[in-house]
């Protein structure tokens, strides 16, 4: 995985994440859609809703969270039901489900490309979807994978060749959100990015293979910081394009 | 039949709408922007939180990405995107798509389906009784599932379940036009969401939710109720336009009825089919734009279809949108002149 001068495929640091890119409101039909790719990884995640739910499905107190996640090729099996499951539950954490009882939401994962560390490829596509939705949140989210190689060093963000060879995989997710330092009035254009934080409590971790309990700390640790270089680009990118939206769909009252 | 090919060009209408946007200068500071879980400057220490924020540790923080607005001490986040919200007295066009017990489901592309009571619907021959079991039998006569209705949001649950009533003549089932769906933004509150289109004899219905209704005009009385004249043109003529007619007097003037009659005397006429055709591409072009739709901007962009020469099938083209493109960053050039000067 790492080379003999420290060095990944195509001259990546072992804490360096391949380049991100986000694209917006990509489906129409959609409430909310968003594609997400990390370099090999592609993954395009559409949020329907809140919609009406069957009697069946429907609480009278909070909405409903489902999530389908469908693989590239083939039919989705229990790799995908248990990636379905963990993204229901860090949903379930981040939604104000509340807001809207009886209602749907329905948050659907299509997995373009493959090359690794393709849960926390779809977590970002499902955050930036949401944020498209404009479905209320308690904080926006990033994810990040790592793994451990056989001789133990840590590579953050893993291609598909470096999950194979290594002894054990960890996906995190972190919340992240904006605090305000400056004063209204005397904060600078748009080119200063507020404080960013970063609790240390994770919402989602699926670890995969053998790992001992120092390794899962440091391992947790280059997620977080992982999740702060996501979390710095979604919010320029989502910011930036929702600027270009509102000034295209504002219109003087009429 | 000759097909056309074009090229799909992602994007294509966004560079339009940011054009038209551009031309004239918007002022939303950029601090305005928030993303969900940043936290908003409030510069009063006493302020009402509204949609898209929540108190958190004694911090306001924003659960929507968009717009920060603040209304004397109301803060709110306007979203980019969301679906419609019912507020009372609101017009809409829904489909039924459900009869359950003493109501029809109707389906407003809303976040609950909304409740139409068979209290709230009034009786063939407009007769004021109490419903009974028959009246409850009888509910597919009156709106089928698939229909297409008109009505207006009577109230809200604390759920967020919407009740509709048509409660007034000119609601009820709709036929014998074209359905345009939008986003619901670009449909604001107007003083008429019942219009005819001057000259045109073309009548828009404008659904707050986003749908609207286009169909040959039909004339109503002053009270909204549609005229009864083709029923008694109808009356006398063919045994198979009989049934519409007495179907028209036992509805008590639907609307329905009455296109069904005029339907069977020989329906509306080539040019007033081509006139709501090209009315419906005129609100699907806005639409592509996103600019409003409302009976001034529906008129000026039919007009423009034709001043340009442009053939129905050809309203989404790129070539008409530019068109109305410019014609938008004219008017709002006139417009910021008169607001400078007065």
């Amino acid at each position: 995985m790492v080379g003999q001068d420290g060095h990944r495929a195509k001259g990546r640091l072992p804490s360096q994440m391949r380049p991100l890119l986000c694209e917006r409101s990509v489906l129409s039909r959609a409430d909310g859609s968003a594609k997400w790719a990390q370099e090999g990884s592609a993954v395009l995640a559409a949020v329907h809703g809140p919609h009406q739910a069957g009697q069946r499905r429907e609480d009278a107190e909070r909405a409903v969270i489902e999530v389908l996640v469908k693989p590239r090729n083939g039919l989705a099996g229990p790799a995908e039901r248990e990636a379905e499951e963990m993204l229901r539950q860090l949903l379930e954490q981040v939604l104000l489900t509340a807001h809207h009882p009886r209602t749907l939401i329905l948050v659907v994962v299509q997995v373009l490309q493959a090359d690794g560390s393709l849960l926390a490829v779809a977590i970002n596509a499902v955050a930036a979807a949401l944020a498209d939705a404009g479905l209320p949140m308690r904080s926006m989210f990033a994810g990040v994978c790592c793994a451990f190689g056989a001789d133990g060093t840590l590579v953050i963000d893993p291609d598909a060749a470096e999950e194979a060879a290594a002894g054990s995989v960890i996906t995190a997710a972190f919340p992240c959100s904006h605090t305000l330092t400056q004063q209204h009035g005397s904060s600078s254009s748009s080119a200063a990015v507020p404080a960013l934080s970063l609790p240390e409590a994770s919402l989602l971790l699926h670890c995969k293979g053998r790992l001992g309990a120092p390794q899962l700390a440091s391992g947790l640790e280059g997620c977080r910081r992982g999740c702060q270089g996501v979390a710095k680009f979604v919010a320029l990118a989502l910011t930036n394009s929702f600027k270009d939206a509102m000034v295209k769909s504002s219109d003087p009252a009429v | 039949m000759s097909v056309v090919v074009r090229s799909f060009e992602a994007g294509s209408n966004l560079k339009l709408i940011s054009k038209t946007s551009k031309a004239v200068a918007k002022s939303t500071p950029d601090s305005a922007y928030v993303c969900v879980g940043d936290t908003i400057d409030t510069e009063e220490p006493e302020f009402l939180k509204g949609h898209g924020t929540a108190l958190v540790d004694g911090r306001l923080l924003a659960t929507l990405c968009g717009v920060v607005q603040r209304i004397d001490k109301l803060i709110y986040v306007q979203p980019v995107k969301s679906r419609y919200t019912p507020e009372v007295g609101d017009v809409v066009v829904g489909r039924v798509t459900e009869i359950a017990g003493k109501r029809w489901k109707v389906d407003l592309n809303s976040r609950q389906e909304a409740g139409l009571l068979i209290s709230a619907v009034n009786l063939p021959g407009g007769v004021q009784r109490r419903r009974n079991a028959v009246d409850e039998l009888n509910m597919r006569s009156m709106f089928r599932e698939g229909d297409l209705i008109s009505a207006e949001v009577q109230g809200k649950n604390q759920d967020g379940g919407i009740q509709l009533h048509t409660r007034s003549v000119k609601f009820g089932k709709l036929s014998g036009g074209q359905l345009v769906v939008v986003q619901p933004k670009l449909v604001r509150k107007q003083r008429f969401h019942f219009t005819t289109l001057q000259g045109l004899d073309v009548d828009v219905i404008a659904g707050l939710n986003g749908l609207i209704w286009v169909s040959p005009h039909i004339p109503r009385g002053e009270d909204g109720a549609p005229l009864q004249q083709q029923q008694q043109a109808a009356a006398p003529a063919a045994a198979e336009q009989q049934q519409p007619s007495t179907v028209a007097a036992a509805a008590g003037g639907n609307p329905a009825a009455i296109a069904a009659a005029a339907a069977a005397a020989g329906g509306p006429s080539k040019q007033q089919r081509e006139a709501v055709v090209r009315v419906a591409g005129a609100i699907r072009a806005l639409a592509a734009l996103m600019l409003q739709v409302y009976p001034d901007s529906i008129v000026e962009a039919y007009t423009a279809s034709i001043e340009a020469g442009v053939a129905v099938s050809d309203m989404s083209e790129r070539r008409f949108l530019e068109v109305l493109a410019q014609r938008e960053v004219a008017r709002r050039r006139r417009e910021a002149v008169h607001a400078a000067d007065g």
